[in-house]
Parts: C-alpha cells; sequence; structure tokens
C-alpha cells in the first residue's frame, strides 16, 4: 500500500492503473523518478479525472464566455439575448432586421431593440420605455403619455374614483380618494408593468389577470358574483339626446297599432358593428321612426319657415301723424299687426341698432300693441320699416354673403367653438346657413313689393330652373292679386299677357303643395319670404335650433331671442331630440355633451370624420353612436350574448320598470326623468350566473377596459 | 447472570435505538425538508405580492435564485478552504442538498418550466444539467454507502487498482500451486480458462454502470463444478480460488459504485462556471432591457 495522497492533482502515476504506483508522484505531467537509478520503475504519468473535471468546466465556461460576447457584441446577438419570441403584434420589429430594410417603419434595424428599450446611446435624453412604446401608440392612446390610473388625470380621475367609491369601507380605494389629487398625479406607471412581452407570438399582450387591476384597486374581488359590487343603474345612466317613452310606445301606440314592439327592429343594424356589437342606442329615423312620425313632422313644417316677413303697418295712419315709411306693400299696409318671427328677429338683431329696435318692440312682441298717437311707437314703426328694408336691400345686394354676415353677427366664432367644439372650425358650420339662399328671390320679392309698386315682370329670365317655377306658382296662387286672376282666369298667360306654354305653373293651388321636397318661395298671403323644411333631419332649420341653443348657453344678456320668440317648428324636434341645456347636470357637462354629440354622432371620438367629409353638421341631433375604438370604463359586446338562447330576447335582460305606467302619462313625465329611467336597473345576478371562473369568466378586464383617457371617461359618464 | 445482564441491557437499549434510528432516518430528513417548503411557499408568496403591486416580480424570485445559489457554492468553498472547516462536513452537504431543492423551487418560480430566447435557454439547460446531475448525485451519494458495506470493507478509490493487483498475483500463485499434479490440475486448468481474464482485467462497461452478480456466480459456480476432479487438497485450494474469485468481484463492485458516486459530483460541476457566465449576462440583459423592476 502506497502512501501517495495528494488529490486534486493534474496527474498520476503512470503505474496507477497496475496497482504499483510510487509514492512520490509526478511533477508537471513528468515522472519525478530519478533515470539513474535502474532499480526505479519509470512511467508515463497520466491523466486525473480531477484533471478531466476542470478541463470540461474549463471548456464549457469558455465557450459560455465566447457565445455570450458574440451575442452581446454583433446585431444577430440582439435575437439571441431576447428572452423570447415577441407578440405577433409587434413582428415587425423583427421583419425590418430581417430584411435589412434601412429604417422601416422607423425601425432600426441595427439596433432594433432599441425601438423599445431606452438606450444608454441616447445620452441624458434617454427616455423611459413607455415613452418609446407611445411612439407608435399615441394616435389611439394620447393620454397615456403621463401613465396615470386609466390615462386621467386631475379632475377626471378625482371624480372617476368618487364616482366609483366602492360600497366596502375598508376598502383602500376609498382611503386613496382621501388622498390629494396631487398624489394621484404623481402615481405614474409604465406599460411594461402589465404588458410582458417576448412570451411569443401566441400571446395576448392584452390578456391581464384580475391581480394586476387589484394592484390599485385592492377592494379585492375574489369573486365577481359575492365581491363587485352592485351596478348602479347600469346601463341606464347614460345621458340620452334621443327621447324616446319607451313604455308609452309599447303599451300605447304599438299596441292600438297591433304592431309588435320589436327591440331589434330599432336598436339593431345588421351592416354595422359598434362597440357593443350590432347593437346601437337608435338606428336611423328612417328604419325605426319614419313609418310612424313622417306625417306628423310634415303637418308641422308644411306652412313653412318665415325667414322675412314685411310688418304689416297702418302707412296712412302714420302719414297723418307726419311719418312717411316710404314704399310699403299695398298688402301690408292696412292694418299695423302681426309678430315679428323669430328668424328675421334674430336677422334685425344682426343689424346695427337692431337690438335697440327689439328691445323697443312690445314685450308680447306683437306689433297691434303700439301706441300709433304716441311718437315713440311711430319711431319704431319707422324704424321696423327701415330695418326691413334695409334687410331687404342687404340680401338682395349682397346675397348668400350677406345672409351669412347677418348670422355671423349674432354670435362670435369663438362662443361656436366653445359651445359646438366644431373640429373643423366654425366657418364652415356658418357656410351652412348661406348655402341655399336664393338671392333671386329675394330680388324677386323687392321687386314686387317695394320697387314702386312693379310687380313680377320679368321674374321669368331672373329666375331659372325649379326656382322659377316655385317662385311663380307662389305669386300666382296669391288670391289678392285679382287682377292676374281676372286677366287670365285659367292661368295660361305670363306676366306680359303671353301665352306661357308650362301650363303646370298656372295651376291654382298652394304653393307648398308643389314644395313637397323643401325649398323656398314667396307667400304673397303672408308676405313673407319663406323656407319650407323638406321633412326630418332639415339641415337648414336644424342650424337655427342649433344657433337658438348655443345663444341660449351664452351670455343671456346678449340674447333677446327669449323663449317665446323661439322657432315654433323647434318644438316638435325637442319632443325627440335633447337639445335643452337645462336638463344637463352643470355647466361642464353640457359642454362636454355638445362635444362628445358631435365627435360620436360622425363616429369619431378624434372628429376626423368631421374633418374628412366636412360636415360640420348637426351632430347633437343623432342617436349617439359610440364608436368601437373608444375604451370606456365598462364595456361590453352583445354579440356573443344574444347568441345565447336564453338571452336572445333583448327583455330578458333589459327589463321595463313595475312603475311603468308612470310612463304612460305625458311625453313630459319622461323627458324630466333621468336617463332611461323607465328600465328597471339591471342586476349583477343577471351576470353572475354565467360569469363564474369555470364558465364564461369573471375576470376584470372581461368587462372594464383600462387605457380610458378623457374621451373615454367623458363620454362613459354621459 | 451475566446473560441475564446483558440481555437486560439490551432490553433498554433497543427501544433507545429504535427512537434514534427514527429520529436518523425521519425527522432529521423531515424539519430541513418542511424548511425548504416553508421557504418556496414565503417566496411564492413574496413573489405574488410583487406581481400583485405592479413590480417585476421576476427581480425578486432572480435574485432569491441568485442568493440560494451563492450559498450553494459555498460547500465547494468548504471543500477547498481548510481553514473554512466550520461544522460537520455532512451538516453541509445536507444544507447543500437542501438548499438545492429549494434552488429548483425557486428556478420554476422565476422562469417557469419553459423558457424562450437562446441565451435564456442556454441558461436554463446549465440550470438544470447542474440541478438534476445534484440530484441524481445525491441519490447516489445516500445509497452507496449502504451498497458499499454490503461488499465489504470500504477501500479507498486509489488503492483499488493495488487491491486488484495482489488478488490477480495470489489468484495467480494458487493457480501455479496447482498446476503439475493430477488430484489438483484441474484447478490450474480452471484458471487458465475464465479465471485468468476476469482476476488481469477490469470489468466490462455494463458492470460498471450497473453492477451485478451474475459473473460472480458464473464464475464461482464453475469453481464448485470441478469439485469432482479434485483431491481434497485440491479442493482447498479452489476454496480458497473461490474467495479470491468473490474478493475481486467485490473490488469491482466497489469501484463501480465509487466511480458512480465520483463520476455525478464531477458531472455536477461540469457547467457550473458556464452557468455562472451565463447567469451574469442574464442579469445585465435584465438589467439593461427593464425599465420597472
Amino acid at each position: 500500500m502506497n502512501n501517495y495522497r495528494l488529490p486534486r492533482q493534474p496527474y498520476k502515476c503512470g503505474n496507477s492503473p497496475t496497482g504499483d504506483p510510487c509514492q512520490l508522484g509526478p511533477f508537471h505531467g513528468r515522472c519525478s523518478q530519478s533515470h539513474s537509478d535502474p532499480a526505479v520503475k519509470h512511467c508515463r504519468p497520466l491523466r486525473t479525472l480531477d484533471w478531466w473535471n476542470r478541463s470540461i468546466q474549463a471548456t464549457a465556461t469558455l465557450l459560455a464566455l465566447i457565445g455570450v460576447s458574440l451575442a452581446w457584441s454583433n446585431r444577430a446577438g440582439q435575437r439571441s439575448i431576447a428572452p423570447g419570441p415577441l407578440s405577433v403584434s409587434h413582428a415587425q420589429l423583427l421583419v425590418a432586421a430581417q430584411s435589412g430594410s434601412n429604417g422601416a417603419n422607423g425601425i432600426d434595424p441595427v439596433n432594433r431593440c432599441a425601438s423599445c428599450h431606452p438606450s444608454n446611446d441616447m445620452g441624458l435624453a434617454k427616455p423611459k420605455q413607455s415613452d418609446l412604446c407611445l411612439k407608435c401608440h399615441f394616435q389611439e392612446m394620447p393620454d397615456a403619455v403621463h401613465g396615470s390610473p386609466h390615462d386621467l388625470q386631475g379632475k377626471s380621475l378625482d371624480e372617476l374614483v368618487a364616482n366609483r367609491i366602492p360600497s366596502n369601507p375598508k376598502s383602500v380605494l376609498a382611503k386613496l380618494v382621501s388622498r390629494s389629487p396631487i398624489a394621484w398625479a404623481e402615481k405614474s406607471s409604465e406599460c411594461s408593468q402589465c404588458h410582458r412581452e417576448h412570451q411569443g407570438g401566441s400571446q395576448d399582450l392584452k390578456e391581464m389577470t384580475s391581480v394586476r387591476c387589484q394592484a390599485c384597486h385592492r377592494d379585492q374581488f375574489h369573486s365577481f358574483s359575492t365581491d363587485h359590487p352592485e351596478f348602479k343603474n347600469y346601463p341606464y345612466d347614460r345621458m340620452k339626446n334621443i327621447e324616446f317613452n319607451h313604455v308609452k310606445h309599447r303599451d300605447l301606440h304599438f299596441s292600438k297599432k297591433e304592431a309588435n314592439f320589436d327591440c331589434k327592429a330599432c336598436h339593431v343594424q345588421a351592416d354595422q358593428v359598434g362597440a357593443v356589437g350590432q347593437v346601437f342606442r337608435s338606428v336611423s329615423f328612417e328604419q325605426a321612426c319614419a313609418s310612424c312620425h313622417t306625417e306628423q313632422i310634415k303637418s308641422t313644417i308644411q306652412d313653412g319657415l318665415i325667414v322675412l316677413q314685411i310688418p304689416s303697418i297702418n302707412r296712412k295712419e302714420l302719414l297723418r301723424a307726419g311719418a312717411d315709411i316710404g314704399t310699403w306693400p299695398v298688402q301690408a299696409s292696412q292694418l299695423t299687426d302681426g309678430v315679428i318671427p323669430p328668424i328675421m328677429r334674430m336677422l334685425i338683431q344682426s343689424e346695427p341698432g337692431g337690438l335697440a329696435l327689439l328691445n323697443d318692440l312690445p314685450v308680447t312682441g306683437r306689433l297691434v300693441e303700439l301706441d300709433m298717437n304716441d311718437q315713440q311707437g311711430r319711431s319704431t314703426l319707422m324704424k321696423l320699416s327701415v330695418m326691413t328694408k334695409q334687410l331687404m336691400q342687404k340680401l338682395v345686394n349682397e346675397g348668400q354673403t350677406g345672409f351669412r354676415s347677418s348670422v355671423e353677427n349674432l354670435i362670435s366664432t369663438s362662443e361656436i367653438s366653445l359651445r359646438s367644439d366644431f373640429s373643423v372650425g366654425p366657418n364652415l358650420w356658418l357656410d351652412r346657413f348661406a348655402n341655399g339662399i336664393p338671392p333671386d328671390l329675394f330680388r324677386a320679392a323687392w321687386n314686387e313689393w317695394f320697387d314702386d309698386g312693379k310687380t313680377a315682370k320679368g321674374v321669368g329670365q331672373l329666375l331659372p330652373g325649379n326656382l322659377s317655377q316655385v317662385r311663380l306658382s307662389s305669386s300666382l296662387r296669391s288670391t289678392d292679386d285679382d287682377s292676374l286672376l281676372t286677366k287670365d282666369p285659367n292661368g295660361l298667360l305670363d306676366s306680359q299677357g303671353k301665352r306661357n306654354s308650362d301650363s303646370e305653373l298656372f295651376r291654382d293651388s298652394r304653393a307648398w303643395d308643389q314644395l313637397a321636397y323643401g325649398g323656398w318661395m314667396i307667400d304673397r298671403q303672408r308676405m313673407a319670404i319663406v323656407y319650407v323644411p323638406r321633412g326630418h333631419a332639415d339641415e337648414w332649420l336644424s342650424r337655427w335650433i342649433e344657433l337658438e341653443e348655443m345663444r341660449s348657453l351664452g351670455n343671456s344678456s346678449n340674447n333677446s331671442v327669449g323663449q317665446q320668440y323661439s322657432i315654433a317648428m323647434a318644438q316638435q324636434c325637442r319632443k325627440c331630440h335633447d337639445l335643452q341645456p337645462a336638463n344637463k347636470p352643470n355647466e361642464s357637462l353640457q359642454h362636454a355633451s355638445w362635444t362628445v354629440s358631435f365627435r360620436q354622432a360622425n363616429h369619431s371620438p378624434l372628429g376626423q370624420e368631421l374633418l374628412v367629409s366636412g360636415d360640420a353638421s348637426n351632430a347633437c341631433w343623432k342617436s349617439k353612436r359610440r364608436a368601437a375604438n373608444l375604451r370606456q370604463i365598462t364595456k361590453f359586446d352583445h354579440t356573443p350574448h344574444l347568441a345565447l338562447p336564453k338571452i336572445s330576447d333583448c327583455r330578458s335582460c333589459h327589463v321595463l320598470a313595475s312603475n311603468s305606467a308612470v310612463f304612460l302619462q305625458d311625453h313630459a313625465t319622461i323627458a324630466s326623468a333621468s336617463p332611461h329611467e323607465e328600465f328597471a336597473p339591471m342586476q349583477k345576478a343577471q351576470c353572475a350566473g354565467c360569469h363564474q371562473p369555470n364558465a364564461a369568466g369573471e375576470s376584470c378586464t372581461q368587462c372594464h377596459s383600462y387605457h380610458v383617457g378623457l374621451k373615454g371617461w367623458l363620454e362613459g359618464r354621459e | 447472570m451475566a446473560f441475564h445482564i446483558q440481555s437486560q441491557s439490551n432490553s433498554i437499549t433497543e427501544p433507545l435505538n429504535s427512537i434514534a434510528s427514527i429520529y436518523t432516518r425521519y425527522v432529521r430528513r423531515l424539519i430541513p425538508s418542511a424548511m425548504v417548503i416553508v421557504a418556496w411557499f414565503i417566496l411564492r408568496t413574496l413573489r405574488n405580492r410583487s406581481a400583485a403591486s405592479l413590480q417585476n416580480e421576476a427581480f425578486l424570485t432572480g435574485y432569491s435564485l441568485a442568493a440560494i445559489c451563492v450559498l450553494l457554492l459555498l460547500l465547494g468553498l468548504r471543500k477547498r478552504i481548510i481553514s473554512l472547516q466550520i461544522g460537520r462536513m455532512a451538516s453541509w452537504q445536507q444544507a447543500h442538498h437542501y438548499l438545492g431543492l429549494l434552488s429548483v423551487g425557486a428556478y420554476a418560480l422565476h422562469a417557469g418550466m419553459f423558457t424562450t430566447g437562446a441565451l435564456e435557454s442556454l441558461l436554463a439547460i446549465s440550470f438544470w444539467s447542474i440541478a438534476l446531475s445534484g440530484l441524481v448525485g445525491w441519490y447516489v451519494n445516500r445509497t452507496s454507502p449502504r451498497l458499499l458495506r454490503a461488499a465489504g470493507p470500504q477501500i479507498l478509490r486509489q488503492d483499488i487498482p493495488e487491491r486488484f493487483r495482489i488478488i490477480a498475483k495470489q489468484a495467480h500463485e494458487l493457480a501455479l500451486a496447482s498446476a503439475g499434479k493430477s488430484d489438483t490440475a484441474a484447478l490450474a486448468d480452471h484458471y487458465r480458462g475464465p479465471l485468468s481474464s476476469f482476476f488481469a482485467t477490469r470489468r466490462g462497461l455494463i458492470f460498471r454502470i450497473s453492477p451485478t452478480g451474475v459473473t460472480r456466480r458464473r464464475l464461482l459456480s464453475g469453481l464448485e463444478n470441478i469439485d469432482r476432479y479434485l483431491s481434497e487438497e485440491g479442493r482447498v485450494q479452489r476454496r480458497k480460488m473461490s474467495v479470491l474469485v468473490q474478493s475481486k468481484d467485490d473490488l469491482d463492485f466497489q469501484s463501480a459504485i465509487q466511480n458512480r458516486v465520483r463520476l455525478w459530483v464531477a458531472a455536477h460541476t461540469w457547467l457550473l462556471g458556464s452557468f455562472l457566465i451565463l447567469t451574469i449576462a442574464h442579469v445585465i440583459a435584465a438589467h439593461q432591457f427593464t425599465s420597472s423592476w
């Protein structure tokens, strides 16, 4: 037995396998025995197991070091050090580098990691990683730049928290509410805290566990059915801008007609997909309402809208008092009577001295109340006559431009911007007032009424096409023009006694019978220039009603229109269209409501379509439609739910309130009620039946969005 | 009387021995096992809390794993640095084994069972190689002493070749002594056949990987079968030869078992350096490319 005990040596005696090693052992891989001694058995030293171990270790370490160095230093290595493949959404980062395209999609193929990861090369201006995310995602989430909760800041964030205080008093969210707004503003997060990349192509970056939501919402919801707060009048807590009394329509109107009250007829549009599937708050008027309401609207508008009317003034009495109003139509010279129509009042107000004139008129607006024996009364009538001629002359001389300038004088462009938030600016909206104004019609009326007794001479040449027909038929309709009827009772000759080839022009009928699709005419019976709306959603009429609404929101001292002088036709509109700002809870919400309405009705949260179509339109008239890409705190998609036979009928979830008989009374009841009060609030239990962990799921993100932003928040609280 | 006292003392010590045995077998393993499980649950809870507070939980589990790995490396230091010989080596090894178990749990919390990415995959391969070789080595370490005890007195691995040589020499001399005599020549003839190569060479790879007694039984049976050709003196020599066969086989068995232990311990360290390099690269990359933690 030898005493050689030297572990961890790289060499051992070559005689070891034969069991006869030397006691000294080899030195530096060489036999340490003396060659001069023939008795000693020399050997060729062998490598020990320890040497092999160390060699394998060193080789593996060296290979790892080389591999890491290569991966770190060269371009291809960027993929090597990536912790995994990118998701499909970000695949273009790899494609750009593979194809070698230089800077395609703004991605540097050499340093593509820097597209998402802040690099030291960026120096002192090294951004946060979220800033790099928002380089691409800014358009869809402009408010995410602050990294604040739900992309909200300041008041909107405070409102969100205040409105969503859970019932549980122990809630940490409730405690957070008590924190100062500054504390909320300072609370920012990074995108990567929730969205984890490099988990493979099949990974859904939006997939989120409820635990992440409850990082802030520490009112822990372990289960939707037991922990989630009860709904607060969801989804009926939103303001509606189309008044529709479901109870009344179902129990009175539809039952009277024995018609089927089918929810889908008014709420489903199969060829469109919105935020909640193919279900909308309302479909078009033509689809949902026209079959019953067209005639009703026609009867309201058949008398037309008086734009300008020659006031009836007792000219003789004025002359007796020494006041001469000059040329004045005979038909309007017998009595001092009548009321200045609302639009004419606004046009008068737009002229210099117009406001003072309106203030001098009786409060009731009736001219008959002016005292002709009083100098003041006579002076007012004189001014009124002058103002009427001035207006007529302006429209005759300046045409549409003059009309537009009159409207422009009524409301400043800044006020239009403030009240309506036209993305294209208020000018286009103003243009629409002048659009379609027929200057020839005003000229013809001027010639007929003020040009020293000249009648409609040569008007056939002045007004070509349809306008000529409208005007002529209107003039021939006048029962006052006895001479024409005497000379040509059949209406076959023109004003110069020549036979008119178009016998239709001389038909003795009401002018508006020929204006079935709307238009302008001279009404000789009322001595007025009248606009007949084309029916529902007439643009020109709605412009005036919008103007009234804006002015009523503005400085009341500047508003002489008053409720009693508002366009009478508008009352019919307001039965369904909720344009009354008084119904809104506060001023800021009024503004928000209009703002959102204009954007919403054009199906674009950013008003982009307004810009494209140039339609500075009456968006607030339309039923609100949530844009599919606009996120709200709470989201719902009807599509999968309506596919279930058990709840395919809308009424299985949307139940009319038990006290629905209240809503049968009159229209005012529903108008003054809170939004959608005729429906019974939905109960959490209705959802909890299916939304269980092992059934339809109950994660927070199934029903709630995180990246809401100001727009989503404003719409959500609507 | 003496027998009575002895039997009485046996009746007292036997229960004590059995209690000690139970302690050794179960309690001594149960406590560290329970500690590993508790530590894992604590780490898991911390990780979940970190995730719930929108922090990057991978940093918590990653640095915990790194700390465990550093503790695991202390065993190597304890072995190499003589001045650091605090506590018993067995205790250090036991701590190493259970910390190794905890590291597997921590790794699962940190990276999950499946890893993507080139660097991460290499790191995972390194870790699992080290962890699995450690687990197998642990098993081998625990089972080997019992096997070695069954194969006679333990012999140092480096002394085994010399023992081989001595046994082979003895067998050869025994065969020479039996040669030339008619009543013992059968033994020498038999030695020239299967026995000479058995004593002169190492066992095959299959035996070294999984040692069995098949060859031993075959050779001993063959030796017994030549008894009828041997005189009484020859049978004495044959029995000596059988003892030498058993000794050689025991040595082979010891050599195989000791080599097995040595191999797994060595394999456990092969990828240690690369694991360290890849870990450092991973930590640097994690810090460079992660903005929130």
